[in-house]
This record gives structure tokens, C-alpha cells and sequence, in this order.
């Protein structure tokens, strides 16, 4: 267990490392000058000279092995940098921000996923009639459907015509509760396939067959020996899915207006502000990193096969 | 409720209203884009302001005048205080400005001090501000935001807790989220009527105009133009109209070979068909173009008509020039408000014979091929944030900003110096004809043709009166305002 837990998070230690530089050549390549990206069109008021001089500040007179030398070093020193935009540290900026898409992912999340199973389960009873159709093709819709499309529907519905929900912001649980459902709703999809796909398989497995045999209900084969099975690939695919949900967490905190980590990483990449790229991008990585180490353990409590020998 | 107490104004409320942006900084000599202003020039005045006819009028100096050349002497208000109470004086005033053109602050609106060579304290209410030669245009750059007057001693902190001498006071700033202002009842020009103000973070314009109309908002700036017709029909909702100090350019490389010839820049001043852009585009709400400054910026040429929309005679210089059959390309930053705009700028060329391609990018890759004379055609607009002509044209056309933001490449010896005549000229009728000049000059090179002068616009709700907008959304001026009984959320 204590290997196996120290081989993860070395595995995400290394993980992390390459992201850095990743990260970093890649905005060193790419094209434009990230001092115009920095102060937008405000440059254009600024002479030749101080713009020679603000960008020996930022040190991007320094050919890029030696700032990304001088990041790792700071980094290696728990510093993150500070923002080239605000001035202010790259680890308050994050902290600040961090707690708000943390938030929506944990609610967002376990919603996904309740209404994958629910619907997945649905559609695995009703196999192949026309309710599984209308079911699996519903989910389909809504995540092909932009989380933009169906934030601003869902807006138009709770905050204009009923208005019973705040129309953005971050005031209080009320809040949370549309930026949720829309992101929970793009994300239902693939947990429902996956739960109709599997629970059909176990199903269908010899163990269950039997179960059958020895006169079980349906219902209770399909709780006491089914579902077990059929979980395993759902949990795998939380972990693997909560990356693609920070991606689409950007969109839904722009249309609900939620203070999170998605719009602030926009914001700096638009800005050009690369310390802050990195460290949004570190912190979102590590958020990653932590949810599949959580998941590994889940999976082990699970499923014993997932344990090494 | 809290905010209503501390006010003390029995029915005052607080208005909301939306930011596109979550500010970087509410430090007025540290931040960078202009959302930003609106929020901190409630919290802080600076010496003078402009007034809505674009004339300069009184804040923290209730006068001034020029007791010699190249001296701007400023008479400043006695008895204002600081929200931390430590009195407003002539010291003050000299080490905020020299905070400004400070390297260590990095303030990027040094540049408008940068002619000033001394600052002298006279007495305690007097400051001089010293160029030589005479800098005219420095009384109108002192009403530029960025130069807002800061505490003595003021540092980095101030731009998460600004301490400024302003009709707002700051309570309150949760990142990406809303910054909460409170009335000032002592401020030196009067309580403001509002009991405070709630800018809320909302960088989606769809989301702003669902929470407008749900009520959540009072004000928002800049509904595209179609969503303002339509609020302008909702009961309770005013739409307002305001003039701007933009106006949006074809901007032409005169160093490319084939641009070179004014024969051919003239041809796309008549081929364009800016009445496509103000009336189909913007259905209205944008002006057609009379010259290269807003027709709000003093001294302004302003001669709408003056490039009668003619195919004919773009397609006979075209001819003369040997440019038909021309193919060139566009360059211009992301914006989602210029695409169409640049669409009618192919189109319009197109049906006089010449080919363009659009190439869009981001404002950093676009402002590196801009400076670095890489581009052939450009559509880009400039603000004139001061209504002074010199802080466009010398930033824009002027010879020593080619590599730097003179995109045109353009350098004339005759313009610059008209140009920095103007500036230098203290009698105003002298120097309102220099600069007519230069604008003259600049429209027979024509290194940019002006596409249209933009037009504000806002929309408010819940009673609101008393607010006024100079120039610029981000110029809100709250001082005033006031929401009907109720409204306040």
C-alpha cells in the first residue's frame, strides 16, 4: 500500500514537472510579444524606451532555458512568482480562486454521475426498447449541446422568466446551484453509457446469470451483484472525466459569472501573464493529480483486482 | 441595510452595476485597462476632470492658469481629506504625481507626464507643474484617470485597499467576484445620493443583459446594438446614447510599395462604404466618419461627407495609380465588434477590383507585426481618453512613434511639426488652427482612413437619474446618481 502510494505521487511529481515545461516552452513559442499581451492596448501610449525597460523587468530579454531554469528554481522554493497584470503573488491570486472551482467540481461531479447511473441504469433495464432510445438519446443531445447554450437557457429560465435563482456570482448556495446543473448535465452523458454498457455486461456475466438461476429477483441481482461490477469503470472514468470538467468549468464560471480558477487561467493566457498561467495550470493539474490518486483508492477498496500482487 | 445606516441617507440605495472584467488593480497608477477606471475614479478625484461638453473643468484644483510660459500653476481645494483622514495639500499632490512617472511604480500613464520637468510646491495649497518647452496638452491629461491623487506614502497595498479622496469609499473586493463601495457623507463636493455601489464581475454579455432584465442590474455599458433596441422597449428601462471618444481606422503601411502612392489610399477612402458599417452594422449607433478625431475631441476636425462613397472614382485612381487587381492583406487583433466591420472593408474593396484576405490574431502577435512595419492593411480604433487632439495624433501618426504604435509608418516632417507647434502654442485659437493643420495634412496622406466615430451607449433601470457618462464607459461619473425609492437591491 505505502509503495504503491509513494509510486503514484512520484508519478505525479514527474507529471507535474513536464507540465512546467510544457507549459512554459509553450508560451515561450508562441507567437507575439507578451508585453503587448500584458498591457493590451495600453502599449499604445508607451515610448520605445520604457517598453525596452518594462520587458527587461519581466525578463524577457533572457533567452528561455534561463527563465525556465530561474522558474524551476523558485519553484523548488515553494515560489510561485508573481502576476506580470496585478503585481500581486501568483499563490494568492490561485488560492484565491481555486476554492470556487473546487466547489463547483465536487457539486458538479457527484450530480454527473448520480444522474449517469440513474439514467444508465434506466436505459440497461429498458434494453433496446423505446424508452433506452429516448433516454440514451436525450443524454447525447445534452452533452453535444455547449455548456454556453445551456447556461444562459437555464439563466433565461431561473433567473428571468421564474426568477427564483440569482442570476450569477458568488452569494451563497443558491448560487452554486445552476453553474452545477449545467455543468453536470454536459458531463451526465458518458457516465450513462458507460453504466448502460456495463451494467448489460454484468448482466449478462455467468455469475449473474446464475444468481438468476438460483431465483433472485431482478432487482436484487441487479443491486447485490451487478451494479458492484458495473461501478468500477464509472469511478475510473470520474477521475479521467474531472480533467475534461476543469475544461469545461471555464465557460460555465463566464456565464454564471463564478469567481473560479477557469476564468482567472483564461484571463492570464489572453494576458499573456505567463507565472500566472503556470501556476493556474500547476494547481489545476495537481487538483487532477490528487483527484486520481483519490480514485486509485477508491478502485482498490472496490475492486481487489486493481491491487498489485 | 448596513450600507443604507452607514450612509445615512434615510431612502438612498445601492447601485449595481456590471464589470466585464475583474480589475487587475484598483491602484489608479497601476492599472492597466480602462473597466478598471470606472470603478476606481469613485473611490479617488483627480486635479481637474472633464466636463461634459469635453471641457476641462475643476476637482481637486478649483483653479488654475499660467503665470509664464511652460507654468501650469494649480490652486487646490482647501480642506479635503483622505478616507484614512490625513489631509489633501500641495505635498501630497507633488508626491503623487512623482509616484507616477516613478520607474519603480511602472505606472503606464507616465507618459503623460513625461514633458513635465519640475513639480514645485508654492505654498500649501499651490503646486507648479514646470515644462520647457510649454507642453499645452498637460491640463487635459491631468483629468486622464490614471493620475488620480493617491495617499502620501501610498505602496503596493493601495491597489487591493485604495485609500483615495473620492465620493466612494472602498469596503470590499472578492476576487473575480464583486467589488462593494460605500458613500463618502464627507466628501468635499457633497454626500452622493447613492448609499454605495456593487460593481459585479460578469465577463459574459448575454449574462449581463439576463440579469439587467431580471433586475439584478441598474446599469449596463455597451449592449451590442441589436439587444439595445430591444431593452429600449422594456417598461422601466431607459436606453441612453452618448458621444464617444473612438473612432475605428483603416490604417494603410505607407512604406509598402504599392500603398505608398496616396493615389491608391484615396481610392479606398471612396470605395468604402461606411454607411454599410453605421447603418447595417451598428443599425445607427455609430457615426459616420467626418475626420480622424471623435467630433467630441476639442479642436477637432469634423466634415462628415468629406469621402463621398464613389466606386467609380476609387476604380479611376485605382487605374491611374496601376494598382487594379491589387491583392493585400488585413491584419486585426481579436475583436469580435471589428470582424464584420473588416468584412465590409473586403467587401467594399473587393467590388473595386481589390483582393484583401483578413488574417485575425491576438493583440500581441497583431501589435508585433504592426510596429515592426509587417503589415499592409490594419482595422484597429483609437480612443482619444483625453478629448486633447495631440494624445491621438502624436501616439498615432507622429514620426517618432513608427516601430512603436505609428502602425502607418507614416512620417511627415510638415505634420510633426504642426503637430508639436500645437502643443507648444498657449493662445488657443493659435493652437486650435495648428492642430486643424495637421488633421488637414493627415487626411490628404490619409495613413488611415476613418471607418466611423463610435457611439456609447448604456442602459439603466430602477429610477436611475443623475448619472453622467463623458466620453467613455469607463468615465462614470456617480457623484449625482440616485435610484428611485425601492429599487436598490
Amino acid at each position: 500500500m505505502v509503495r504503491f502510494l509513494a509510486g503514484r505521487i512520484a508519478g505525479g511529481a514527474v507529471t507535474l514537472l513536464i507540465l512546467v515545461v510544457v507549459v512554459h516552452g509553450l508560451t515561450a513559442l508562441t507567437p507575439g510579444d507578451p508585453l503587448a499581451a500584458v498591457l493590451g492596448p495600453s502599449i499604445r501610449h508607451l515610448p520605445a524606451d520604457e517598453i525596452a525597460r518594462l520587458r527587461s523587468d519581466m525578463g524577457l530579454d533572457r533567452p528561455w532555458p534561463v527563465r525556465l531554469a530561474l522558474y524551476l528554481g523558485g519553484l523548488a522554493r515553494g515560489d510561485l512568482g508573481t502576476s506580470w497584470r496585478s503585481g500581486r503573488s501568483v499563490a494568492r491570486e490561485v488560492g484565491d480562486r481555486l476554492p470556487f472551482t473546487l466547489a463547483l467540481t465536487a457539486a458538479a461531479l457527484p450530480l454527473a454521475i448520480g444522474i449517469g447511473l440513474v439514467v444508465g441504469v434506466a436505459a440497461a433495464a429498458a434494453a433496446r426498447t423505446a424508452l433506452d432510445t429516448a433516454l440514451t438519446g436525450a443524454l447525447v443531445v445534452g452533452s453535444a449541446v455547449p455548456v454556453y447554450w445551456t447556461g444562459l437557457l437555464l439563466l433565461l429560465a431561473f433567473a428571468l422568466a421564474w426568477n427564483v435563482l440569482p442570476s450569477g456570482g458568488a452569494g451563497g448556495a443558491a448560487h452554486l446551484v445552476l453553474p452545477t446543473a449545467t455543468l453536470a448535465l454536459a458531463s451526465a452523458a458518458p457516465f450513462a453509457r458507460l453504466a448502460r454498457a456495463s451494467l448489460l455486461e454484468a448482466l449478462a456475466a455467468p455469475h449473474v446469470v446464475a444468481a438468476r438461476a438460483r431465483g433472485l429477483s431482478r432487482a436484487a441481482v441487479l443491486r447485490r451483484h451487478a451494479l458492484r461490477n458495473a461501478l468500477v469503470p464509472v469511478v475510473t472514468l470520474a477521475g479521467l472525466d474531472l480533467g475534461r470538467m476543469l475544461g469545461g468549468v471555464v465557460f460555465v464560471e463566464a456565464v454564471f459569472a463564478w469567481p473560479g480558477l477557469g476564468r482567472l487561467i483564461v484571463d492570464a493566457i489572453v494576458a499573456r501573464d505567463l507565472p500566472l498561467v503556470q501556476g493556474a495550470a500547476l494547481a489545476g493539474a495537481a487538483a487532477v493529480i490528487l483527484a486520481n490518486l483519490a480514485v486509485d483508492l477508491l478502485l482498490w477498496a472496490l475492486d481487489p483486482r486493481t491491487r498489485p500482487a | 441595510m448596513a450600507l443604507a445606516l452607514l450612509s445615512g441617507t434615510a431612502f438612498a440605495q445601492v447601485l449595481v452595476t456590471a464589470l466585464p472584467i475583474n480589475p487587475t488593480s484598483l491602484d489608479p497608477h497601476r492599472a492597466l485597462e480602462g473597466y478598471s477606471f470606472t470603478v476606481f475614479q469613485q473611490i479617488y478625484d483627480t486635479l481637474v476632470r472633464l466636463a461634459e461638453d469635453g471641457s476641462v473643468e475643476p476637482s481637486l484644483a478649483e483653479r488654475w492658469d499660467y503665470p509664464e510660459d511652460g507654468v501650469l500653476r494649480l490652486y487646490l481645494r482647501q480642506g479635503v481629506r483622505f478616507h484614512d483622514g490625513s489631509p489633501l495639500d500641495a505635498q501630497v499632490v507633488a508626491a503623487s504625481l512623482r509616484r507616477v512617472v516613478d520607474p519603480a511604480t511602472g505606472s503606464r500613464a507616465a507618459f503623460l507626464l513625461t514633458e513635465v520637468a519640475d513639480i514645485r510646491v508654492v505654498d500649501e495649497h499651490t503646486i507648479d507643474l514646470v515644462s520647457d518647452p510649454p507642453y499645452l496638452p498637460l491640463l487635459a491629461n491631468l483629468t486622464f484617470p490614471p493620475l488620480a491623487i493617491v495617499p502620501l506614502g501610498a505602496g503596493a497595498e493601495l491597489g487591493r485597499a485604495p485609500v483615495g479622496t473620492g465620493p466612494f469609499r472602498f469596503v470590499s473586493w472578492r476576487e473575480g467576484d464583486e467589488i462593494e463601495l460605500v458613500a463618502d457623507p464627507g466628501y468635499w463636493g457633497g454626500a452622493p445620493q447613492l448609499a454605495g455601489i456593487r460593481f459585479r464581475v460578469m465577463p459574459e454579455r448575454g449574462a449581463q443583459i439576463v440579469a439587467f432584465r431580471a433586475g439584478d442590474l441598474h446599469l449596463i455599458h455597451d449592449p451590442p446594438p441589436d439587444a439595445f433596441h430591444a431593452l429600449a422597449g422594456l417598461p422601466d428601462v431607459t436606453t441612453v446614447t452618448f458621444p464617444s471618444d473612438r473612432t475605428t481606422y483603416l490604417e494603410i503601411n505607407v512604406e509598402d510599395p504599392l500603398l505608398a502612392d496616396p493615389r491608391v489610399r484615396r481610392a479606398f477612402a471612396h470605395a468604402l462604404d461606411t454607411e454599410l458599417i453605421t447603418e447595417a452594422l451598428f443599425r445607427g449607433l455609430a457615426l459616420p466618419p467626418g475626420g480622424l478625431l471623435s467630433p467630441l475631441v476639442r479642436d477637432a476636425v469634423h466634415e462628415p461627407g468629406r469621402f463621398a462613397y464613389d466606386p467609380d472614382l476609387a476604380r479611376a485612381l485605382l487605374r491611374e495609380a496601376g494598382a487594379e487587381g491589387a491583392r493585400l492583406r488585413l491584419d486585426m487583433a481579436n475583436d469580435s465588434d471589428l470582424d464584420a466591420v473588416a468584412e465590409v472593408v473586403q467587401a467594399s474593396l473587393a467590388a473595386v477590383g481589390v483582393q484583401v484576405t483578413i488574417h485575425k490574431m491576438d493583440f500581441a502577435t497583431f501589435f508585433e507585426l504592426s510596429s515592426s512595419g509587417d503589415t499592409q492593411l490594419s482595422v484597429g480604433f483609437w480612443g482619444c481618453d483625453t478629448l486633447e487632439p495631440a494624445f491621438t495624433l502624436f501616439a498615432a501618426l507622429h514620426s517618432s512613434q513608427v516601430g512603436g504604435n505609428n502602425g502607418a509608418r507614416y512620417a511627415n516632417p510638415a505634420f510633426d511639426d504642426l503637430l508639436e507647434r500645437a502643443m507648444r502654442t498657449p493662445d488657443a485659437d493659435a493652437r486650435a488652427e495648428l492642430y486643424r493643420q495637421a488633421q488637414e495634412l493627415a487626411l490628404t496622406d490619409l495613413p488611415m482612413v476613418p471607418l466611423y466615430h463610435h457611439v456609447g451607449t448604456y442602459a439603466k433601470r430602477g429610477g436611475l437619474e443623475g448619472e453622467r457618462i463623458v466620453a467613455s464607459s469607463f468615465l462614470l461619473d456617480l457623484r449625482q446618481a440616485r435610484l428611485a425609492e425601492g429599487a436598490g437591491r
